[in-house]
Formats: structure tokens, C-alpha cells, sequence
């Protein structure tokens, strides 16, 4: 059934969608754990979805049916995993830069890190530096994620930078920053933690920086 | 159906060189092609152009080429013109030829040059009425490429026209990167010292009375000297809208009216020569150059326009969309972009078609929005132009193949050449040059896509290409241009 699930999320079919949530309903009746059914069938599904995605061998859409599918049955398993007491063992709060509203990009990203097990918290598009700033201190994440798309804003990654410095937060996220104009050079620039070329590659990375 | 042309030197010393310098490396080019097509398209699509001294109407011998191979059955006309001796021999007039199948071509050196900018037909259709007296100089400063043309006002003939790199270019390729590479001052100046060197060149004696410039909101912005900051970051808005003045080297300039933080007066120049303003029955109007603006004009008045960042993706040539449209035709890339079993040497990666879907469906999906935001269907559509210093480059079957222009049937979209140049050179003409643009730009309402909900669901929707060839339609080469 774990299994089935899995190629559910993998195959990206519109139907499948569905198909995970009753195929979630089915697992949890028959008694398998909501964790086991996590960590045995989404996380490795998307992490697979993710590993296409880089190979480009699926694209945007196929990769959004697949994370709307994992999404459906994590909503299925939730309150299993909240009663469980399992918590998602990291927070990353994102947002795309002031200045900039590009958001599918960004989303994508907060898909991949759920399908990674993250909690996210998406603070959406054209993100003020205190609003990050403020944001860290309500939610306590060990990440923080910006996105900027255009060359004019990518600017702002450097304010919001320097705003979550200036609060004194620091020494307690990491930071991962990505976008089609955003290089590993610009990252280490500006004082980021890691930079991603893409969704897939977010999740990796901000596994690494949790040291996982 | 998929067949290649071959464009190769002719063994005559000289012509190499002039392939070289056109072409980049290598002395031969390849065009796969998924549709018969004129000549004149295949060479379009590569950047070339092949002068055409009778206007490409069959009657003279001026653009004969060879045929190494494959050459098509030869026409009345060019058996006439020609001879039967030079027919057998494989030679034909470019102009006539329609391809069917693999061939080889030599090119003989100097009918051959890099396509420009020009500013269209000998004459414009502007009513006598309606024209101005004296001459005026019109420019299109476009991102890539800056043609000026100074113009008999009264009888809308252009009496001298040049197209120059734009100067900017060295700061980058599109407009953002520009900004951000360089202060306003520095873009401006350098700006003034190339459209000062274009007007010089056609118009050396100082006869015209005025500048009349189309350019994108971030150049008009430069170029009259204002503050670019609102343009380049959310909400993305021009500081103004209306024509303004400006001086270039002692000449009095007017720019064109802005639509929208990225839909500029070169957008209204090409919907003007386009015919939007008069428009009788839906059209549409895909603007495609280093940005995409797209235009609908309803008849009854209602004009409605959004902007797509879907232009670098077209930047690498109509030949790369038409290696991927070949590629869609044979099976090796499927509907959902996925490049199958591609041999190492296969012409287009992966990335390359990735990046084109995404192009496209911003194209697509633009249209999509202000067709439902006008209440209208593709199939009303009676009329999609196609222009833009990429777009112009487009032969159509390639594409309805890719699915750029959403479902407006392929018969109904037209492909231009120099829209907002010819459009420009009209107005310069006019006795009040600027009233008509003013009277189209502020009935055109700007649709921002970047948070629209229904632009990004339909964005990822048109990301797909046609599962299917469209009906086999046959190839319409260029029209010759219109003005108005």
C-alpha cells in the first residue's frame, strides 16, 4: 500500500490526486503508523519528483500535480501525526523579496520542503525585511528562504539580510536564498548560509544546513 | 513531416566569408523544418535576408540561388526568366521557391546580408488628409536594435533610413540588467551620444523638424530623463504615461505614450500599424521582442494589454523554436517538454526547451487572460499579429506547433516585420502626430499578470505543448507590409 502510494505521488497523473488521499485513508485504517507512512512513501515520492525535476525529465507542471497529490495525503495524516506527537523537525519561514511579487518559483520551493518533512511558512510575495524579521520571532525557524526573480530586487535580499542581523537573529537561522538571477557567488556576497539553482535543489540544500 | 535545409557556401572565393559574418562559425547553416516553407522564411528564420530587387513578385533574376540538391519544381516564371538550361542546372529564383523536401542550397556571396531593421514599403497608406507638411524623423529605439528614418511628411516616403546596435547593449541585454549595471546618468548619456549618431546619419542637414521616438517604458523613462526606480521594481509603474518632450543634440524630440509599467509606445506604434485602433472585428496583437507585450482590441473601443517576460528564451533564433517544433513532430520531445532518447547530438538541450515552454506560456497564457477578461473566445479572434524583433522571425506553423498563440486558429495569425518602425514612420507623417496614439494608448486598460491568480494557473496549463500537429495548414509566406 506504501508502495502504491509512492508511485501515486511519482506518476503525476490529475487522478492521482485523489487517489493519494484514500490510499492515505487506507493505510492509516489499516494501521500503519502515519510517521512510517511519511517517511516510507512521501518523503521518498517527492524526493524522486525532486531528483526528475533537476534531471529534466518532468517540468513545472507534472512536478505541482505531484506535490498537490503528497499534499493531500499529508493532509490526511496530520492529525494522526500531531495525536502521534510528531512534529515536523524543522521551520523555515519564506517569502519573496520586497520589490518582487514572482511567486510560483517560491511555491514550488515550499512544496519540495514539505515533501521534505519542513514545516513551512509562507509569508507570500513582495516581503518587507521586518516583516522576516517579525516572522522569525513569532514561528522560532531554523531557515529563513528568500526568493528574488528580477536583477532590480535582488537588492532587497541584501536588506532583509541585514534587517534580520540588525534584530539580532543571526546566530539563530540559517539562510538559503535562490531565483533565476541569484548565484552562489551573489549568496556569499551578501552573507547567506546557501543558495539553491532550483525547488529541487532547495530541499537538498536546506537539508544540508540542518545538517541532515 | 520533417525535411532539412542546407545552406552552404558557393565554391566562388569571397562567399565564405560572407556566411562567416552572418552566421558565426562555419560556413554552412541547417534549417529543420516541420512544414513546407518559402525560402525567404527559412532564410528569415536564420537572420538572413535575401534582397529581393522586384519586391519578390517573380519578375526579375536578381535573387537567384542554387540548388546542390532536392530543388523544387521549378515555376512558370522561373523557367521563363531563367532557362531551361539554368533550371536543369538547379538553379531557381529565391523568391518563388516553397520547399517540400531535404535540400541543399549555395548561396552566392552578396545577395546575401544580416537582416535590420527597416521601416517598410516605399509608400504608406496615411489619407492625404491626414498628412503633414515638411520632413520629421522617426525612430524606433528598440532593446536590441535602433532604426531611424527621416520622412517626406506628405508623401509618407522614408528618404533615408539606417539601424544601429543599440548602445545600451553593453550594459547588458535586456533593460533590468541595464539598470542595474549603470546609473540613469550614464544610460542616458550614453543613449542621447547613439540616437544623436542615427539622426545625424539620415539627417545630416538638419531638414527635419522633430524626433517622434517609440521606445520601452525603462528607455522612454532614460531618455526624457526621469527616475526609473518605480519601473523596475513592484508596482512596476511608469512615472508617466503621456507623450513627452525631450532634446537630442539641439532636436526636438516627442516620445510615444506609455501603456503600462512594460507596455511602452513601441507596443502602440506596432498596434497602430497594426490596425487595433480601427479594429472591426477581435484582434490580437503578440508584441515579441526581448519583453512580450500582448494587445486586444474589441471593437466598440474596448482595448485591453498585459506584458509577459517571455523573450530571452526567443532570443537564440527562430531556427532553435523551429528545431524544437521539428523535434515535437518526431516524437523525440513529448507534450509535456520531456526531450526522449535525444542522441548526444541532438541540435537543442533539454534547458532549451524547458526555457522555451516557460516563454510560451507566458505568451499563451496572457492572451488566455484577456481573452476571458474581454468575454471573448480564441475562435473570435479574427486576427493575431505577430511582431516584434523575435516574433518577426517566426514562420507560423512553428508557431500553431508550439502552441505560442494559444488556440487562435493558425490561419488567422499574420506575421510582421517592423510593426512599431512602420507604425512610428505613419504617425511622423501625420499633421498631429501624437493624436492618435493618445486617443489608442488611453483607452487600452493594463492588466497586471503578476498577481493575478488566473494568469498563474493558466501559466502553468499553457506550459504543455499541443499534444497534436494542427491540421496541416498550408505555409503563408510573409505579407508584404502594410502600414495602418
Amino acid at each position: 500500500m506504501l508502495a502504491q502510494l509512492a508511485e501515486a505521488i511519482r506518476s503525476h497523473r490529475p487522478e492521482s490526486i485523489a487517489a493519494c488521499r484514500a490510499l492515505a485513508e487506507r493505510a492509516l485504517a489499516a494501521g500503519v503508523p502515519a510517521a512510517r507512512i511519511v517517511d516510507a512513501a512521501l518523503i521518498p515520492a517527492m524526493a524522486d519528483v525532486g531528483r526528475r525535476f533537476r534531471a529534466d525529465e518532468i517540468f513545472v507542471p507534472e512536478v505541482l500535480v505531484s506535490a498537490k497529490a503528497m499534499q493531500g495525503a499529508l493532509d490526511v495524516l496530520e492529525p494522526a501525526l500531531a495525536d502521534a506527537g510528531r512534529e515536523p523537525f524543522a521551520t523555515i519561514v519564506l517569502g519573496t523579496v520586497q520589490g518582487d511579487v514572482h511567486d510560483i518559483g517560491k511555491n514550488l520551493v515550499a512544496m519540495m520542503l514539505r515533501g521534505a518533512g519542513l514545516r513551512v511558512v509562507d509569508l507570500g510575495v513582495n516581503v518587507a525585511p521586518q516583516r522576516f524579521v517579525a516572522a522569525i520571532d513569532a514561528h522560532r525557524p531554523e531557515l529563513v528562504g528568500l526568493s528574488a526573480l528580477l536583477t532590480t530586487t535582488m537588492d532587497a535580499m541584501r536588506a532583509t539580510l541585514d534587517a534580520i542581523v540588525a534584530a539580532g537573529q543571526r546566530d539563530r537561522v540559517r539562510v538559503l536564498v535562490g531565483g533565476a538571477p541569484v548565484t552562489a557567488a551573489w549568496a556569499m556576497s551578501i552573507g547567506a548560509d546557501g543558495h539553491a539553482d532550483d525547488a529541487a535543489e532547495a530541499a537538498t540544500v536546506a537539508l544540508r544546513l540542518l545538517g541532515r | 513531416m520533417t525535411f532539412s535545409v542546407t545552406l552552404r557556401a558557393a565554391a566562388t572565393s569571397g562567399v565564405a566569408g560572407t556566411l562567416d559574418a552572418v552566421g558565426g562559425p562555419g560556413t554552412e547553416r541547417v534549417f529543420v523544418a516541420s512544414a513546407p516553407c518559402t525560402l525567404v522564411d527559412v532564410l528569415a528564420a536564420l537572420d538572413l535576408t535575401l534582397e529581393l530587387p522586384c519586391g519578390g513578385t517573380a519578375r526579375c533574376t536578381g535573387c537567384r540561388v542554387r540548388f546542390a540538391a532536392g530543388a523544387p519544381a521549378p515555376t512558370p516564371p522561373e523557367r521563363a526568366l531563367l532557362g531551361d538550361a539554368a533550371v536543369a542546372a538547379g538553379e531557381r529564383l529565391g523568391c518563388a521557391c516553397v520547399l517540400h523536401d531535404t535540400a541543399i542550397l549555395e548561396l552566392p556571396g552578396p545577395v546575401w546580408r544580416a537582416g535590420g531593421k527597416g521601416f517598410g514599403p516605399d509608400r504608406l497608406d496615411v489619407p492625404a488628409t491626414a498628412r503633414g507638411v515638411g520632413e520629421a524623423l522617426a525612430v524606433d529605439l528598440g532593446t536590441t536594435a535602433v532604426a531611424a528614418a527621416r520622412i517626406d511628411r506628405a508623401t509618407t516616403r522614408a528618404l533615408a533610413q539606417v539601424c544601429a546596435p543599440n548602445p545600451l547593449q553593453r550594459f547588458g541585454a535586456d533593460v533590468l540588467a541595464r539598470v542595474s549595471a549603470a546609473s540613469g546618468g550614464a544610460l542616458r548619456a550614453e543613449l542621447d551620444a547613439g540616437l544623436a549618431r542615427v539622426c545625424a546619419q539620415v539627417d545630416p542637414d538638419r531638414r527635419a523638424d522633430a524626433v517622434l521616438v517609440c521606445a520601452n517604458p525603462v528607455t522612454t523613462h532614460l531618455l526624457v530623463g526621469a527616475d526609473v526606480a518605480s519601473l523596475v521594481r513592484a508596482p512596476f509603474e511608469p512615472s508617466f504615461r503621456s507623450p513627452q518632450p525631450f532634446e537630442v543634440d539641439g532636436r526636438r524630440g516627442l516620445t510615444l505614450p506609455l501603456i503600462g509599467g512594460h507596455v511602452g509606445g513601441d507596443a502602440v506604434a506596432a498596434a497602430l500599424a497594426c490596425g487595433l485602433d480601427r479594429a472591426v472585428a477581435p484582434v490580437a496583437l503578440v508584441d515579441l521582442g526581448t519583453n512580450c507585450e500582448v494587445l486586444l482590441a474589441l471593437p466598440g473601443g474596448r482595448r485591453l494589454a498585459a506584458s509577459a517576460a517571455a523573450g530571452p528564451a526567443f532570443a537564440g533564433g527562430a531556427e532553435r523554436a523551429a528545431t524544437i517544433a521539428a523535434l515535437l513532430d518526431a516524437g523525440v520531445i513529448d507534450a509535456s517538454g520531456r526531450l526522449r532518447d535525444a542522441p548526444a547530438t541532438a541540435p537543442v538541450t533539454a534547458r532549451d526547451v524547458r526555457a522555451l515552454q516557460l516563454a510560451k506560456g507566458a505568451i499563451a497564457a496572457a492572451l488566455d487572460v484577456l481573452l476571458h477578461r474581454a468575454g471573448i473566445a480564441a475562435a473570435d479572434v479574427a486576427a493575431l499579429h505577430l511582431c516584434g524583433v523575435f516574433g518577426a522571425r517566426l514562420p507560423v506553423p512553428f508557431v500553431a506547433r508550439l502552441g505560442m498563440c494559444g488556440d487562435v486558429p493558425p490561419e488567422r495569425v499574420t506575421v510582421w516585420r517592423d510593426a512599431a518602425a512602420i507604425g512610428v514612420r505613419a504617425l511622423a507623417c501625420e499633421r498631429s502626430p501624437l493624436e492618435r496614439a493618445v486617443t489608442f494608448a488611453a483607452r487600452v486598460e493594463h492588466v497586471d499578470l503578476a498577481l493575478d491568480h488566473d494568469y498563474r494557473q493558466r501559466f502553468v496549463e499553457r506550459l504543455q505543448f499541443p499534444s497534436r500537429p494542427p491540421a496541416a495548414s498550408p505555409w503563408t509566406p510573409n505579407p508584404p507590409s502594410r502600414a495602418r
